[in-house]
């Protein structure tokens, strides 16, 4: 071996030969020419491969777009059974297209595969945590999956997330989905939270705003939905339909509140509007309005407001006064009260000739035997019994006995409501104001 | 059985001579002899090496590229574009394709047949890196009809010995000597395999581990560049994207290793029944009648078909769709359960039946469904873990990669690769070593290795190798329990010292603290001359010296000086001429014996 190495070194030192010359530059032809050749065949089957690699990647364009095309109608046609298949076979043919994957995540969970769906939106999730539409997807089937606390962070994270393009109306119509959710679970404070802080984001939007109005009725906030009520109603670019819409909530919270004359104005305004610019709206909602508007004028003549003179103030109170008497006497008569029990007195503001006289077909109470009085109706005639007789200068002067009297008024509506089934008329008004006192402006 | 089996293999393939003849023909370098080419052009051989290994990884990338859009054409006309199960289509296809398969096989292309891997490694150890045209054509064709038509059979076999076998081809044609000759088709097989892996790292640790068995400079340079450029070409029409995506891992607690840990249990125990299923069906489906195999391609086919008509079509074919859609979490656990089990069913059936296809992508598919159903189920169950069900199918691949395939390192590198993801690491390497020490308990043989003797063929196993323990000198060394002398000391010293010993060897520790052992023969010879013998012995020795030996050395380093030496001295790596101890060259032979023994 030593010495083959040492006899191929010893003839490697030694000259080439002409003939070796001549082979060594053959060989180096055959070698170059063979690289070339290679070269040749390299490029030949290159140039075959991209056109048959494109036409491929063609065709499969063309099929991905055909099954998510027909994914799509069917979605949209309400079959997402189908359209599940459909994005799936999409997604088959082009497996890193993140909308065909977000596609197929909606489709299965419209078909209510929700462990599927959630599975496939958790791991895009992954991929993408601050994305807001895999938040929402999220949080939509953590609500269907009925878990609560998870729902409502990831409505916060949707609400955080990115958005591609209509960022603020997306996070507005969350804001407003998560507040349902919030009252649906019974959760009105936070619920009115995100209410305030969608009305904040949404003054240029009436009909955002008209939503949130509704939604902070739900949420036991009639204040800020009168607010947002007013808004809309004031709103230059909202349309008449939603404006009127606006009026009507306006007043009918407005009247829930007690605040009868802000209800009126609401009322009025929307008569108003409706003459100069008719809407179509069904007659009988026309109806409805006219009537509630009569009925909140008439409540208007009624309430003792506290900015009244003195004296007319005590001539609205008695002339409450007069009403609730006389519901109560027929209240009594109806359920044949004694007469001892009824009021022997003449009402505050009552001629004489008008007192005491029972109704027909009242039965006079035994002498001598205390009634019973389960309904508490004895105990309200012996209150107007002992009420005494005055006009309405001596009321006016007398802050205690004007507020005596109101009781008692509110009081007798309470108890003959209760007694005599629900009244009709003034005396229905005065129920009205005897239901929400405090509230009354 | 075996010889017919021999016989079968060897049709289309010829003797080691007979290859070697073939590779001459009219061009000046097949004419001359090596010694001429040695003197004439002394670098051509390393030169050509290196600028074909180029070519080849270009070439192997555009053939890979070619295959794996026939087997999607194949599969579109075939199963249309999207398989669903009740089609029809999917009953029939596999089953006359499986038929035209099955007689191309038999009658055409006979060494097509399997993964491609062992062939590749025959190519190496047995044929002089000897693969036919004919086997190359035979493997792109009759491998994609099978494929495409839902067998449940993957791609990347199929490109290593398509890569190979252009790597063959090439080097034939330029005349290169024997040597290099053997050493393309590695170098093929790698450019094939990262070429439809998309992985060059996995594919040159996968040739390294399982074809070639060791690390060898020479031949690595031209692995990584054939690699290389055939990825730049792959790469150059399907993108630089990984083969699958998942977010990254992060291990917020390191609890969590231990449902990775549970994951390695379960992919190593998969794998050894993967294995003793294809270890048991193959060899009975062979032993049937010669005619039953044109048929038993056509009879897989309907199997698995079956499978896909009757609802997971998703078996059919290589399935790495549904890889991507397990991993991003489309499927429930027990769903994916049943697409690994199936998974199993189906490969085993079509492998067995002798269809040519690969295993790697069926075992990535098992690897992935159980890793996303031990993934979902943990998930299901323990919620407050944060790995998500692509990180767990992720590794669930590597573990069947690892377990199955007995590659360890390759299973490694090979998720990092196919993922992009690095972050992955230590779940990774836990369940993959968990799954490869599993399986190499429960299944000593690894599979290739089975199918090997299945095949008749007695190539080396890798693994063995791998775990061979080397035998050092310090397993033969004994102390030396004479006197030794110095430099300095008179012959005349020396030999009154040791006249009245029965010795066949005085070592003498020179003044450079090098030794030299000196016979009693040669003692004789200095004293009887005359001269010197009062003189430092070291100055009438010989100026050879024993070569420095140290007891870490692999012992065969021994062996080349016992002609020279009767027994040699060894010594400290830390001390200069520092005696450890000696061997002789029975101690040398003992040892081995006793080695041999014992294993």
């Amino acid at each position: 071996m030593g010495a083959s190495l040492t006899s191929r070194n010893s003839q490697s030192r030694k000259p080439l030969t002409p003939v070796e010359r001549s082979q060594r530059r053959r060989l180096i032809l055959q070698d170059g020419l063979a690289l070339l050749g290679l070269t040749a065949i390299t490029i030949c089957i290159a140039v075959l491969t991209y056109f048959f690699f494109n036409s491929f990647r063609e065709h499969r364009r063309v099929l991905e777009k055909r099954w998510y095309a027909r994914g799509q109608k069917a979605l949209a046609s309400g079959h997402p059974a189908d359209a599940v298949q459909d994005f799936r076979s999409a997604l088959s043919l082009s497996t890193a297209n993140v909308s065909y994957e977000m596609s197929l995540a909606e489709a299965l969970a419209a078909a209510g595969r929700t462990d599927e769906a959630y599975a496939y939106f958790s791991t895009l999730h992954e991929a993408e945590p601050g994305d807001g539409f895999l938040n929402l997807q999220l949080a939509r089937l953590e609500v269907r999956r009925n878990n609560p606390s998870a729902a409502i962070d990831f409505y916060r994270s949707a609400l955080n997330g990115a958005w591609r393009g209509h960022g603020t109306a997306r996070r507005l119509d969350i804001r407003l989905e998560l507040a349902k959710y919030l009252l649906s679970l019974g959760k009105t404070n936070e619920a009115q939270g995100e209410l305030l802080t969608a009305e904040g984001n949404s003054l240029d939007n009436p009909a955002a705003l008209y939503s949130i109005a509704q939604l902070l009725r739900q949420a036991d906030d009639p204040s800020d939905a009168w607010t947002a009520y007013q808004r809309v109603a004031r709103h230059p670019s909202a349309d008449r339909g939603l404006v009127l819409q606006a009026l009507l909530g306006e007043a009918e919270v407005a009247t829930s509140m007690g605040q009868y004359k802000r209800a009126a104005l609401a009322l009025d305004r929307y008569m108003a509007r409706q003459r100069l610019h008719p809407f179509p709206t069904p007659p009988e909602q026309k109806k409805q309005v006219a009537a509630e508007l009569t009925r909140l004028q008439r409540m208007l003549q009624l309430i003792p407001f506290y900015g009244l003179q003195p004296k007319q103030r005590a001539r609205r109170i008695l002339m409450e006064a007069a009403i609730a008497h006389q519901r109560f006497l027929d209240c009594a008569s109806q359920i044949h009260l004694a007469p001892a029990a009824a009021p022997a007195s003449q009402p505050p503001n009552r001629p004489a000739s008008a007192q005491s006289q029972p109704s027909p077909g009242q039965q006079p109470a035994q002498p001598g035997t205390p009634p019973p009085d389960p309904t508490g109706m004895s105990a309200l005639g012996l209150k107007w019994q002992q009420l005494g007789s005055f006009d309405a200068p001596a009321l006016g002067g007398n802050a205690d006995l004007e507020q005596n009297l109101v009781d008692l008024i509110d009081q007798t509506e309470i108890v003959t409501a209760k007694v005599c089934g629900p009244p009709t008329g003034d005396d229905a008004l005065l129920l009205q104001l005897a239901q929400v006192p405090d509230k009354t402006e | 059985m075996i010889e017919t089996k021999i016989k079968t293999m060897s049709e289309d393939v010829p003797s080691p001579s007979a290859a070697l003849a073939q590779a001459k023909g009219p061009s000046l370098a097949a004419a001359l002899t090596e010694a001429d080419m040695h003197r004439i052009a002394p670098t051509r051989g390393d030169r050509l090496f290196l600028v074909l290994s180029i070519f080849i990884g270009g070439l192997s990338g555009l053939l890979v590229v070619c295959f794996r859009i026939s087997i999607d054409w194949l599969r579109v006309l075939l199963l249309g574009s999207v398989p669903h199960p009740g089609q029809y289509r999917l009953l029939f296809a596999p089953m006359l394709v499986g038929l035209l398969v099955g007689l191309l096989v038999k009658f055409f292309f006979p060494q097509a047949r399997g993964s491609g891997i062992n062939q590749t490694k025959a190519a190496l150890y047995i044929y002089n890196g000897y693969i036919s045209a004919r086997t190359m054509i035979g493997k792109f064709m009759t491998s994609a009809m099978a494929i495409g038509s839902g067998q449940s059979l993957g791609p990347e076999d199929p490109s290593l010995q398509i890569g190979a076998g252009i790597a063959s081809l090439v080097a034939r044609r330029l005349h290169l000597t024997r040597e290099r000759l053997r050493l393309f088709a590695p170098v093929g097989a790698a450019a094939g395999l990262a070429a439809a892996f998309n992985a060059p790292i996995s594919a040159i640790l996968f040739v390294i581990e399982e074809v070639i068995g060791a690390w060898s400079a020479a031949v690595l340079g031209s692995i990584v560049l054939a690699a290389v450029s055939s990825v730049v070409v792959a790469r150059a029409f399907w993108g630089p994207q990984a083969m699958f995506s998942i977010p990254a891992v992060t291990l917020r607690d390191n609890q969590e290793l231990l449902a990775y840990a549970a994951l390695g249990v379960v992919g190593g125990v998969a794998a050894v029944l993967f294995s003793k299923l294809l270890g048991s069906l193959r060899p009975w489906l062979r032993a049937l009648p010669e005619w039953s195999q044109v048929l038993q391609p056509a009879g897989a086919g309907l199997l698995v078909g079956c499978v896909g008509f009757l609802g997971f079509p998703e078996v059919m074919g290589a399935g790495y769709s549904t890889i991507d859609r397990a991993m991003h979490g489309e499927y429930l656990w027990h769903v994916l359960l049943a697409l690994a089990v199936l998974k199993i069913l189906a490969t085993t059936i079509s492998f067995s039946s002798g269809t040519p296809g690969g295993m790697f992508a069926p075992t990535l598919f098992i690897g992935a469904m159980l890793g996303a159903s031990v993934g979902s189920f943990e998930k299901h169950f323990f919620p407050h873990l944060t790995g998500s069900i692509g990180s767990y199918a992720l590794v669930g691949m590597g573990v069947l990669f690892a377990g199955f395939l007995r590659v360890p390192l390759t299973s490694v590198f090979m998720v990092f690769e196919v993922s992009g993801n690095y972050s992955i690491v230590l779940p990774v390497i836990l369940a993959n070593t968990i799954a490869y020490l599993l399986a190499r308990s429960m299944q000593p043989v690894p599979i290739f290795e089975q199918l090997t003797i299945q095949d008749g063929l007695n190539l080396p196993s890798m693994e063995e190798a791998r775990e061979e323990t080397a035998l050092r000198i310090e397993d033969a060394l004994h102390p030396f329990e004479r006197e030794t002398f110095s430099g300095k000391d008179t012959p005349a010293l020396i030999s009154s010292k040791t006249a009245d010993q029965k010795t066949d060897a005085i070592l003498i520790r020179c003044s450079d603290n090098r030794w030299y052992v000196l016979t009693p023969g040669e003692l004789t010879k200095i004293i009887q001359s005359g001269t010197g013998v009062d003189e430092p012995i070291e100055n009438l020795l010989p100026k050879n010296r024993v070569p420095y030996l140290f007891p870490d050395l692999p012992l065969n380093e021994t062996l080349a000086y016992f002609q020279r030496w009767p027994v040699l001295p060894i010594v400290n790596r830390a001390v200069s001429g520092l005696l450890e101890g000696v061997v002789s060259q029975a101690d040398v032979l003992r040892c081995y014996q006793e080695h041999a023994h014992s294993s």
